[in-house]
């Protein structure tokens, strides 16, 4: 049977840290929020409900769903498709053949066209798929030589240059059709890390979690650790708009605020 | 000899088409449903399959009628050195364009198929370029497998007539102003080295595989590119005159645009630019502009409206039927 990669992000282990966000963005040179386009293939959820003192609050981390029914890849005009399923489920992108059309960003249920700046860094709005705007580089960042804070810090490039460091943008594997530079006038998206998963590796965000609170794995191989955690945590499986009937492959089991499931 | 053996390719690969699917209206955007490739094609040989556009070159009569159609360039000829074809012919008092069909016709330079001018732009592009009469042999037509190229040929003629009047369709054999001129010495070694150069560029060429051209990368069809340069090297005042009459007019409802430049992304030919300001409708650049009518059909909002251009006008019998 062929594979099929998904993710378990256990909600009991996440403490909400961030060190998913910030190890996929190195990994993957994404670049900062521009213009309602937040480039963030890995993000958050975060809801805070209730009056003071009985509030309660949530930080679900959330990314690409790798839909087993990806309507990214439906609706993708060009043929053939530059959003694509690969043997392994993963859904990949070919940015040569991308036009920049900004329908996948249209249709997937767990992407906006454009955020809304407050509402996305309040948490209430996240985007799976990102487009690079026409003409605007997608390193900039990486090259910039401003100082961070002025009068104390050097920029990210020139630190970087004296520690030896190589800057996200300068990563140079390639895996298929994903390039870890992207052009602008292109759509992007997390995935899976494939380049990372192709080669026998997890994705950075799964390594790079200090609270181990994400499994990533076969969904078709039944002793493999994601199915496992699967069936131990039966009961309190979730996938996140599960309704849209797109069949999502990230799954959420447990929670952080009932320490009893 | 193996299929993928170079001596074959270099046999074989003379005449044909190359398929830019990059470029193709059908492969960018599959809803807009063009069919104006197939729709001219009297032979069936090139259709959409599951693979995307394919050429059937067992098939195919070589009339380039699909050329001539496609208005994003995304046909290719090879074995079509137009420019050469100018040169050859702007040298002669009375110019004919001759064809390599079957029978074979006689002029001072030859196409293949003369099914290729059933593009109105290219025939203007010629008219332009040579800038005085000159004849298509139209011969042999009425005795060659391709015969159905003189329907569109001459509604192109017709069309081209309204801004300059300079070619003549021969079909009688005693209409044919044609003296085929001897060549000195300088004139033949100039000729030879020519031919040489095209036929081992082609070689060349056919030795090759075509570089991967990236779906955003815009570019333009060879024919508009020498129209633009052929309105260059008009005076200031008819400049102006064709350029307003030639190209469309595309029109944004600010309204309806969410500025989510998706229709500059599926624009192939580079007519559609980034806003100037965020939230504002792309910027047009309408001699740019080829009117496949991608934008339109794509915009999500239906903000976008061509207003066609005389150079569409002329082409209204090759549009597509679900435009």
């Amino acid at each position: 049977m062929s594979k099929k990669y998904g993710m378990v992000i256990d909600l009991h282990q996440c403490v909400g840290c961030g060190a998913c966000a910030l190890s996929c963005k190195n990994e993957n040179n994404t670049a900062e929020r521009v213009d309602g386009q937040s480039h963030n293939w890995a993000d958050f959820v975060m809801k805070t409900e209730g009056v003071f003192p009985k509030t309660r609050y949530t930080q679900m981390p959330v990314l690409c769903n790798h839909c087993t029914d990806a309507p990214c890849v439906a609706v993708c005009p060009v043929t053939p498709t530059a959003m694509f399923k690969a043997d392994d489920n993963t859904t990949l992108h070919n940015q040569d053949r991308c036009i920049g059309c900004r329908q996948c960003q249209d249709a997937c249920p767990y992407s906006e066209l454009v955020l809304d700046d407050e509402k996305s860094s309040d948490g209430a709005q996240y985007s799976v798929i990102s487009f690079n705007l026409h003409g605007k580089s997608t390193t900039a960042k990486w090259q910039d030589k401003s100082e961070m804070i002025p009068g104390c810090t050097g920029s990210a490039a020139e630190v970087a240059a004296k520690v030896g460091a190589t800057p996200p943008d300068q990563n140079k594997y390639q895996s298929g059709d994903y390039k870890p530079v992207r052009k602008s006038g292109v759509v992007e998206k997390c995935i899976l890390c494939h380049h990372r998963t192709s080669a026998g590796m997890n994705p950075a965000c799964v390594d790079d979690c200090p609270a181990n609170a994400r499994i990533f794995g076969d969904l078709n191989d039944p002793a493999s650790a994601i199915s496992k955690a699967l069936k131990k945590n039966a009961k309190t499986i979730m996938r996140y708009k599960e309704d849209e009937g797109t069949e999502p492959n990230v799954y959420y089991v447990r929670s952080y605020n009932d320490p009893t499931v | 000899m193996l299929p993928g053996n170079p001596a074959l390719k270099v046999l074989l690969a003379h005449q044909g088409l190359r398929v830019e699917r990059s470029r193709c209206v059908q492969h960018r955007f599959k809803p807009t449903g063009c069919d104006r490739c197939f729709k001219v094609c009297p032979s069936g040989a090139i259709r959409w399959t599951d693979d995307g556009l394919h050429w059937e070159e067992a098939e195919c009569q070589r009339c380039l009628l699909c050329v001539a159609a496609c208005p994003t360039g995304a046909l290719i000829g090879k074995e079509l050195p137009f420019v050469l074809t100018l040169k050859k012919l702007s040298t002669e008092q009375h110019p004919v364009l001759a064809c390599s069909g079957r029978p074979a016709t006689a002029g001072h330079a030859s196409l293949p198929c003369l099914g290729l001018l059933s593009s109105p732009e290219l025939l203007l592009v010629m008219s332009m370029a040579l800038g005085r009469s000159f004849q298509l042999n139209l011969t042999e037509c009425s005795a060659c497998p391709n015969t159905e190229i003189l329907t569109p040929l001459k509604a192109s003629a017709a069309q081209v007539a309204e801004i300059v009047d300079h070619v003549s369709l021969i079909e009688d054999s005693a209409e044919l102003v044609f003296c085929e001129r001897g060549v000195n010495r300088r004139e033949f070694f100039t000729m030879l080295r020519q031919q040489s150069k095209v036929a081992a560029c082609s070689l060349a060429d056919a030795l090759q595989d075509p570089p991967e051209v990236s779906f955003g990368d815009k570019s333009l069809p060879a024919r508009r590119l020498l129209l633009l340069q052929l309105l260059k090297r008009l005076p200031t005042a008819r400049r102006k005159e064709l350029t307003g009459q030639l190209f469309p007019e595309i029109m944004f409802s600010s309204e309806d645009c969410s500025s989510c430049t998706g229709c500059v992304g599926i624009c192939p030919t580079g007519a559609l630019l980034p806003p100037a300001g965020q939230g504002d409708p792309p910027t047009a650049h309408v001699q740019n502009c080829t009117e496949c009518h991608l934008c339109t059909s794509f915009c999500r909002s239906g903000a976008i409206q061509i207003r066609p251009g005389k150079l569409s006008r002329m082409t209204s019998n090759i549009q597509p039927s679900r435009f």
